[in-house]
């Protein structure tokens, strides 16, 4: 098994790229579109702005290899915070459109009276029944936009003041977390660990 | 809802790890990737990390060899002056920015990186001290003077600054654990709109659970998180799980 982190400029490649070793699995940072394709499972990080993600990832020709593995080879993929978001149709961060797996717009906490960032641990609001999270999980979120609970993809619900969010998100073989894995110690570990072999 | 943090905080001097008491007596903790490490496994909720140093270069490889050690939240502090750099922090792994000088020396640079890299970027921290006549007041360590602005005139900056969180740092209890000064740390809680948090003179956990019970968003400490015994020995550790879930739970 082979996990490619995607590198676009834009995220924390190797501490999730030690964390999937300390998992015993072959993985490698790449944004080499052979590497992507030859690779079974994909991550994609994000920190940064929408639109900016979106640029990088055309400059470095990666959409279309991402579009293939995902459509055609049906290999798992998952996004992490912003590269959750971009996962989704658009966002209220800027004007490109994200891949639309999901026929999401991410929203602004900023632009709801009372509400902020959500920034810090928190325990999930609810979570289906996978073999993704248990209840006593706990991770560490850090973003302004989010997206909005949908019955289709939301697999677990964390919630910042009182507006409730989609905290983990699932289409096929599709995957999305808003939270930070890498930076959810145990959690995070255990996490990586039931995605791989889910 | 987002759960009360306790965060350690490493200074960092020339490539190593020490303790100070009120800034000036200084003991050495070891080198940070074996501490980041201990700090790892012992589940932390976070960590500051503040270069001390005072040179005029910020250690990038340093940095990332940290940052990639790291399985936990990590913010740096110290000699940043550049967007570049911000940026540059950023892309290693580091969530957070710590400013505290540089809102006096350089205000508009710091409104920057928060209009650049946004709000959540940033954390602020300022010191205060007790001057000779006893009152409490802003103080900057670099230039050991104290700053000519009533504290509310100060809040008032970094309300409309908004940063992600303000660190409010007692100066004279750092280092000794009399317990942090929580009368002037509720009062000034109440006056400021972010998340709010406390370093300087943590005892035991129960600053923590007070900290918590009155809203505060997370207390940092060092000395607890360094030394145990009667002796004071250096030895990195943390709260077990029965404490932590006293600290967590709303």
């Amino acid at each position: 098994m082979k996990i490619s982190i995607v590198d676009y400029d834009t995220g924390n490649c190797q501490s999730i790229l030690n964390m999937i070793q300390k998992l015993g699995y072959e993985s490698e940072i790449s944004s080499n579109s052979e590497k992507i394709i030859n690779s079974d499972i994909i991550i994609l990080p994000g920190v940064g702005s929408f639109d900016r993600a979106i640029y990088n990832l055309k400059d470095k020709k990666l959409i279309e290899t991402i579009k293939f593995k995902v459509n055609e080879n049906k290999s798992k993929i998952l996004g992490i915070c912003l590269g959750m978001q971009i996962l989704c149709q658009s966002s209220a961060e800027g004007n490109e459109k994200g891949f639309g797996y999901f026929d999401l717009a991410c929203e602004d906490f900023t632009k709801i009276t009372n509400t902020n960032t959500m920034m810090g641990w928190s325990y999930f609001k609810k979570s289906n029944n996978t073999n993704l999270v248990s209840k006593e999980d706990k991770f560490y979120f850090l973003h302004r936009f989010f997206c909005p609970v949908d019955e289709r993809f939301t697999i677990a619900v964390a919630t910042n003041k009182n507006i409730d969010f989609s905290a983990i998100i699932k289409r096929n073989n599709v995957f999305g977390v808003q939270f930070h894995p890498e930076r959810s110690h145990k959690f995070g570990l255990n996490f990586l660990k039931n995605f791989i072999e889910f | 809802m987002t759960l009360f943090r306790a965060i350690p905080l490493l200074l960092i001097e020339n490539e190593e790890c020490i303790k100070t008491v009120n800034y000036k007596k200084k003991i050495y903790l070891g080198d940070p990737i074996n501490i980041i490490k201990i700090y790892n496994d012992l589940g932390v909720d976070e960590i500051i990390i503040l270069d001390i140093s005072n040179k005029n270069s910020i250690n990038f490889k340093k940095l990332q060899e940290i940052s990639s050690e790291s399985f936990i939240p990590l913010t740096y502090g110290g000699g940043v002056s550049t967007l570049k750099e911000v940026e540059k922090i950023l892309s290693l792994g580091f969530e957070k920015i710590s400013f505290n000088n540089k809102i006096f020396e350089d205000l508009n640079f710091v409104e920057n990186v928060i209009k650049e890299f946004g709000s959540s970027s940033v954390s602020i921290s300022f010191n205060i001290k007790k001057n000779f006549f006893g009152e409490d007041k802003i103080f900057i360590k670099k230039k050991n003077k104290y700053l000519d602005i009533k504290i509310d005139d100060y809040l008032s900056i970094l309300n409309t600054l908004k940063p992600a969180e303000v660190i409010i740092n007692f100066v004279d209890l750092e280092g000794t654990r009399k317990g942090y000064n929580k009368k002037l740390a509720r009062s000034l809680r109440g006056k400021i709109l972010t998340n709010v948090l406390v370093y300087g003179g943590a005892k035991d956990i129960n600053d923590f659970i007070y900290l918590k019970n009155e809203n505060f968003s997370g207390a940092v400490a060092s000395s607890i998180f360094s030394f145990v015994g009667l002796d004071q020995g250096v030895l990195i550790n943390y709260f077990n799980s029965t404490e932590l879930e006293l600290i967590h739970k709303n």
